[in-house]
């Protein structure tokens, strides 16, 4: 099996972050959700810039038809309905030509980097969210070892990630009961916590579909004592191949099982879906034409999606760069003009009660970080 | 001269630093320098949802709570509706268990089976016909009986459809579809339709069909072939039973 092959497996998962017992949370209600596009989304199919006149001149065969009007400018993939009413409804905000500052087109690289919220790739052994949290709590503890890049903190939190283990859909809980007594407040407290997990009252489903995640997602993160942060990873974006557009190809599929991944997460969030914020993250996007396989090659600018509650949807955010040849990064991709960095750091704002400064400077260390976070919310 | 070489060497000093090498990190490609380097909020521009499509935003409880009030006041219409036409099914149907039936019957009815039953290959439904010829009074129709699973336009419906005639008196009969197209346009019927067939659902489970039946029986009696279908329907359906035929919808 090939680097190429790998990617176009799609492997799914979920990871869970909670804080500790006894950690302290300027919001401890509000929630973070990343859907983790791996393989580099095709922003200029996801939100189509009507307001682009060449875009058909570049890619005719990867324009879909029945594009979901949001303006005269914007259109959304015809596959994504659910997501198009909740942009309607002002939950989803577009975010277009943005990227994190990665341009040398190499998944795992950029898949790194992204998670990593370094200067550069591989340049960290933590994740942006798992620094966030760090800072917002003081600190917790590492639970599994497995834990994406993008959850892991300095000093760890408490993470949950599903695997595959003989036995482990029906653990004993005979231990734990054993050492609760004696065990300190804050620890029985944790002790707890693992215990209804392993009694399967946090994460009890064995469907390991992108769905079935998000259902779970949803759940855990609605409850009070749940995790605040939770990533849910989709694969097969790479398309090189097949991308679709007039006639429904993986693009299609791609979307149209994000965007059941949205709905479903906002239903079994239910009330909880107030003070939650989802956000896309995809290495890179892709190029402006179209190749000799009906799919597109590795780019740079995309687009991202940023809902939930408290989300000042309703729009789509950009600083149109424009697609002719002299505006196109190294006259091959759209340019990106808004840094995905800020849109993170906004959110993390949001979600975890920092401030803006402190989490340019410590989760991204780049103190000249520019702050969009009353762009974004409400 | 040295002027414009200064200039120029600056510029190029200027080029030089907006073209990193390194990936990774704010600032990394050509031309991506100079637009994230702290200065484009300035330039984000925020495309609003255009106003004839952008919906209030509301919290998961005023969404939840504006949902049940909709469904409140759509089952109160409903039921407003159902009342309604419930009574003006009743000038023309009786109603027993949730079934009405017409109650007209003038015995007007005599014909033949002509061919056997075919099936109509209606997709994702079922349905069947069967060619009848026979007379009302003075005049000679062909009856096409359908039977059809409607779904939700009717629920559970017994129609008949009888196509007229191209022969005999066919000339005759030209001012009663002119009138049965035009009770069809006044009572907004919505049943399947096609120029020549004549309709009467004899049994139906949805009082708004059975409403809209009365209608055309209103609009149209004055016309005496369509007041002779109409009350001879009952011996029609009669004749379709006689002969085996099943045309009870389930």
């Amino acid at each position: 099996m090939n680097r190429r092959d790998f990617l176009k497996m799609g492997a799914t998962g979920l990871a869970l972050a909670s804080l500790p017992g006894w950690a302290n949370i300027a919001n401890p209600e509000r929630r973070l959700v990343i859907f983790f596009l791996e393989g580099g989304l095709d922003g200029l199919s996801t939100i189509v810039p009507k307001l682009e006149g060449r875009l058909e001149s570049f890619r005719e065969e990867l324009m879909p038809d029945n594009l979901l009007d949001l303006s005269s400018h914007w259109a959304l993939h015809p596959a994504m309905r659910a997501t198009h009413q909740l942009m309607l409804q002002q939950d989803v905000l577009g975010i277009h030509a943005t990227s994190f500052p990665y341009t040398k087109r190499s998944h795992f690289e950029g898949q790194n980097l992204i998670q990593g919220g370094g200067l550069a790739p591989f340049s960290e052994s933590t994740g942006w969210v798992g620094r966030a949290l760090d800072i917002a709590s003081n600190g917790g503890r590492a639970m599994s070892l497995d834990t994406p890049l993008l959850l892991r903190g300095t000093t760890g939190v408490d993470n949950y990630y599903p695997a595959h283990v003989n036995g482990s859909s029906n653990p004993t809980t005979r231990l734990l009961e054993m050492l609760h007594g004696s065990l300190s407040p804050e620890w029985q407290t944790e002790n707890d916590k693992l215990m209804a997990r392993l009694n399967g009252r946090v994460f009890n489903s064995r469907d390991r579909s992108p769905r079935g995640l998000s259902e779970e997602a949803g759940k855990a993160l609605a409850r009070p004592d749940g995790p605040v942060a939770a990533m849910i990873r989709l694969g097969g974006y790479d398309t090189h191949a097949g991308q679709g557009g007039k006639n429904p190809g993986r693009l299609f599929s791609l979307t149209g099982e994000l965007d059941t991944c949205i709905s479903t997460l906002r239903k079994n969030l239910g009330d909880a879906w107030d003070n939650t914020t989802f956000i896309t993250l995809t290495e890179f996007g892709r190029t402006v034409k179209v190749n000799g396989s009906s799919g597109t090659e590795h780019g740079y600018g995309t687009a991202m999606l940023v809902g939930g509650g408290a989300v000042n949807g309703g729009a789509v955010l950009a600083d149109w760069p424009g697609l002719a040849k002299s505006d196109q990064f190294e006259r091959r991709d759209l340019m990106a003009t808004i840094d995905s960095r800020s849109i993170c750091a906004a959110v993390l704002e949001h979600t975890f009660g920092l401030e803006h400064a402190e989490i340019a400077e410590r989760v991204f260390f780049t103190p000249n970080l520019p702050r969009l976070t009353d762009r974004i919310y409400l | 001269m040295r002027a414009l070489m200064v200039a120029g060497l600056a510029l190029l000093l200027t080029a030089c630093q907006g073209n990193p090498t390194v990936s990774g990190g704010a600032g990394s490609g050509s031309n991506t320098a100079k637009k994230v380097d702290g200065a484009y909020p300035a330039g984000v521009k925020r495309y609003e949802v255009s106003a004839d499509l952008k919906k209030p935003k509301m919290t998961m409880a005023q969404a939840a709570a504006e949902k049940e009030a909709a469904a409140t006041a759509r089952n109160i219409e409903r039921n407003k509706q159902l009342a309604e036409d419930s009574a003006q099914a009743a000038l023309h149907y009786t109603q027993e268990n949730g079934i009405f039936n017409w109650k007209h019957s003038g015995g007007a009815f005599n014909g033949e089976a002509l061919g056997s039953r075919e099936d109509l290959n209606i997709p994702g439904g079922g349905g069947y016909k069967l060619e009848v010829a026979g007379k009302f009074d003075r005049w000679d129709i062909n009856a096409r009986l359908r039977s059809i699973d409607f779904g939700v336009l009717t629920d559970k419906s017994s129609m008949i459809v009888a196509h007229l005639n191209k022969g005999g008196d066919y000339k005759d009969l030209q001012p009663s579809l002119r009138v049965w197209d035009k009770a069809l346009s006044t009572c907004r019927s919505t049943l399947p339709y096609v120029f020549g067939d004549l309709y009467l659902v004899m049994r139906t489970t949805n009082p708004k069909v059975a409403a809209m039946q009365v209608c055309l029986y209103e609009e149209s009696k004055t016309d005496p072939f369509l007041a002779a279908f109409m009350t001879g329907g009952e011996a029609l359906d009669e004749f379709v039973g006689n002969n085996g035929l099943d045309i009870s919808l389930n």
